[in-house]
């Protein structure tokens, strides 16, 4: 017998998890039509893919508005919609908007134009948005596979290049140990609590311990599952000493994946780490010993260390690199950096200055280093599936949109005023400034910066001074129309974020206050 | 019956002779039958954890399901991987894939 009621209340929790449910449905149905259709047809999976990611991105925007701003817990607490969660979707949709444009005109070039490529994206996508809707540690979990998974699949899709297929299988490895260690962390945190969702965590530790030192000695598996969980974190962010397989993984796998991986697989696991650290690693009696001062042996130190190493030895590293994908792999380690201060400004400091900072710096991440990575899958040697510096001789004469559009991409990367990237870099800055105890920090990061724009602009030399040696490589590039279109929108992106950072910042700041609404 | 620590302290063996596996050995199918084995090492956890200190609910057991499926998923997609570069390069060792170390 059917309860009435129990399905109304079914179908109403449905509602909000509409977003997910185009995700999954339009996976199915694309691999679907990718056996039905004929070839000739194919090239038009990619625009209704873009289709229903659009169809998503508009049931976000709506949900936005529907919801309350302390968020709903659906599903028996498994998944919890907030406006946190949804404006990171927002992100990760467009991220997987802008790959789709890019990706089918690059996949026909390798002439592996399948379905399963999309499918796959979409999947992988919806569990990123699982992951940043959950204050529970095993949905997390589960959805940390559910788009770890794909992604490891994504990276060996040219699986005829050696180099695609050994990144594949180096993400794999280091990924799965990411994860199980992770999964033990997890595990202890239940041995502790008897629960795995976050406020219940939240307040067993705030009625039950006091300090650092005690938790030590009552409880010793807390602090260890603590430790494990950020290790689980740190490698998905690739922290220094945690960017082992970044290169590697970067450079082999599928110039549009890497640009869709950097930003998503960041993103989420800053989202998620986010989460944690606000309700469970944030409690005072996780941060401070008992004469009020911030414990030795807390987390907070181990990351405000880490971070000091990585932005000193990614930004060094990046310095020697000929291989323009592999650079901004250690680009990319050391924007996880700037990130990973935004995320200790917030939990060291009470003002609201920081709020805004995180989110604001992930949106101007994403349309520069995508739109890098979409510049350089068009300017890639066919076959070769990498570019290095070399490969850019000229280019300015080959096609002056995409070396105008790289111009951009780079400057905001690199923190040059006008653009999306400066005033993340300033904010994200400001704030950690501010508070004081964090001002060695921002010192080590305007220095490395200073260092990273050495090797952002080395990329621009080779685009405009140099030229190619013999006349015969000197032919015009023609952009496909969507990757066109894709490069474009992330320019204007990128050049409105740095024109009008200011309403943006409020906005992101107002999604992170709702945090505190109970 | 055995007391709870007896179970954690199996647990911890079994997760550091996964993670030492998986750092020592060359070969990429050993590798991971050796993340397996630390995937296990928390189930059996979860598992005592629930028997001897949560028995009222069954959150740690279904977990463990849960974690058996997942592992299950991970291994299809590791040994598709593993053919493709068998297929491509002729070995499982992992010290044969170093294209891009130079």
């Amino acid at each position: 017998m059917i309860d009435n009621i129990s399905t109304i209340h079914f179908l109403k929790e449905m509602l909000y998890l509409i977003p997910l449910l185009i995700l999954v449905f339009s996976s199915m149905i694309i691999l679907l039509v990718d056996v039905f259709a004929e070839s000739s047809n194919k090239r038009y999976l990619a625009p209704l893919t873009s289709l229903f990611l659009i169809f998503s991105a508009i049931s976000i925007f709506w949900l936005y508005k529907y919801i309350p701003k302390s968020g709903v817990k659906i599903l028996y607490n498994m998944v919890y919609v907030d406006h946190f969660s949804l404006v990171i979707s927002a992100m990760l949709i467009i991220a997987a908007i802008i790959t789709v444009w890019i990706s089918s005109d690059y996949l026909e070039r390798y002439g592996i134009a399948i379905g399963e490529f999309y499918s796959l994206l979409l999947i992988s996508l919806t569990g990123m948005i699982l992951m940043v809707s959950t204050t529970n540690l095993f949905t997390m979990f589960v959805a940390l596979e559910l788009f770890s998974i794909p992604i490891y699949v994504l990276a060996g899709f040219f699986r005829v290049y050696g180099k695609s297929i050994e990144s594949s299988i180096k993400y794999f490895i280091s990924g799965s140990v990411a994860s199980a260690i992770m999964l033990y962390g997890i595990a202890l945190f239940y041995g502790v609590f008897g629960t795995v969702e976050f406020s219940e965590i939240e307040r067993h530790i705030f009625n039950h311990y006091d300090s650092v030192a005690q938790i030590a000695k009552t409880e010793p598996l807390l602090i260890l599952g603590t430790l494990l969980i950020m290790a689980g974190f740190l490698f998905k962010t690739a922290m220094i000493p945690f960017h082992m397989w970044t290169p590697d993984i970067y450079e082999g796998a599928p110039t549009t994946v890497t640009g869709f991986m950097g930003f998503a697989v960041k993103a989420t696991s800053f989202a998620a780490f986010f989460r944690v650290v606000v309700s469970i690693f944030n409690t005072p009696s996780l941060v401070y010993s008992e004469n009020g001062t911030i414990s030795p042996s807390s987390w907070i130190n181990v990351i405000y260390v880490l971070i000091i190493i990585t932005l000193i030895v990614s930004n060094l590293i990046a310095m020697s690199q000929r291989n323009v994908k592999r650079m901004l792999a250690y680009s990319s380690i050391s924007h996880a950096a700037y990130l990973m201060i935004a995320i200790l400004t917030f939990s060291l400091s009470k003002t609201k200055d920081s709020y805004g900072s995180l989110l604001f710096y992930l949106l101007t991440y994403l349309f520069a280093s995508i739109g890098a990575f979409a510049v350089l899958s068009i300017f890639e040697k066919n076959g070769s599936n990498s570019v290095t510096l070399e490969n850019l001789n000229g280019a300015s004469k080959r096609s002056p949109f995409l070396v105008a559009s790289m111009l951009i991409f780079i400057f905001s990367m690199a923190g040059v005023p006008p653009f999306g990237g400066f005033f993340g870099k300033f904010y994200l800055l400001k704030s950690a400034f501010v508070d004081g105890s964090l001002s060695t920090l921002v010192l080590i990061a305007v220095i490395t910066s200073v260092i990273g724009a050495f090797y952002y602009l080395r990329v621009l030399v080779f685009m405009f001074m140099k030229d190619v040696e013999s006349d015969e490589n000197i032919e015009t590039l023609n952009v496909p129309f969507l990757g066109k279109l894709a490069i474009a929108l992330s320019a204007i992106a990128v050049v409105y974020l740095g024109v009008f950072p200011n309403s943006l910042i409020q906005f992101m700041g107002e999604t992170i206050s709702n945090f505190f609404i109970k | 019956m055995a007391p709870l620590s007896l179970y954690i302290m199996l647990s911890t063996i079994l997760f550091f002779i996964g993670l030492t596996g998986v750092l020592v050995r060359r070969n990429i199918i050993i590798m991971m039958v050796s993340i397996e084995i630390m995937l296990n090492a928390s189930n059996l956890a979860l598992v005592a954890f629930n028997r001897f200190r949560f028995y009222d609910s069954n959150d740690g057991m279904i977990f463990s399901f849960l974690i058996i499926a997942i592992a299950a998923a991970e291994v299809a997609v590791g040994l598709a991987i593993v053919i493709a570069i068998y297929r491509k390069k002729k070995t499982v060792m992992i010290q044969d894939l170093n294209v891009m170390k130079h």
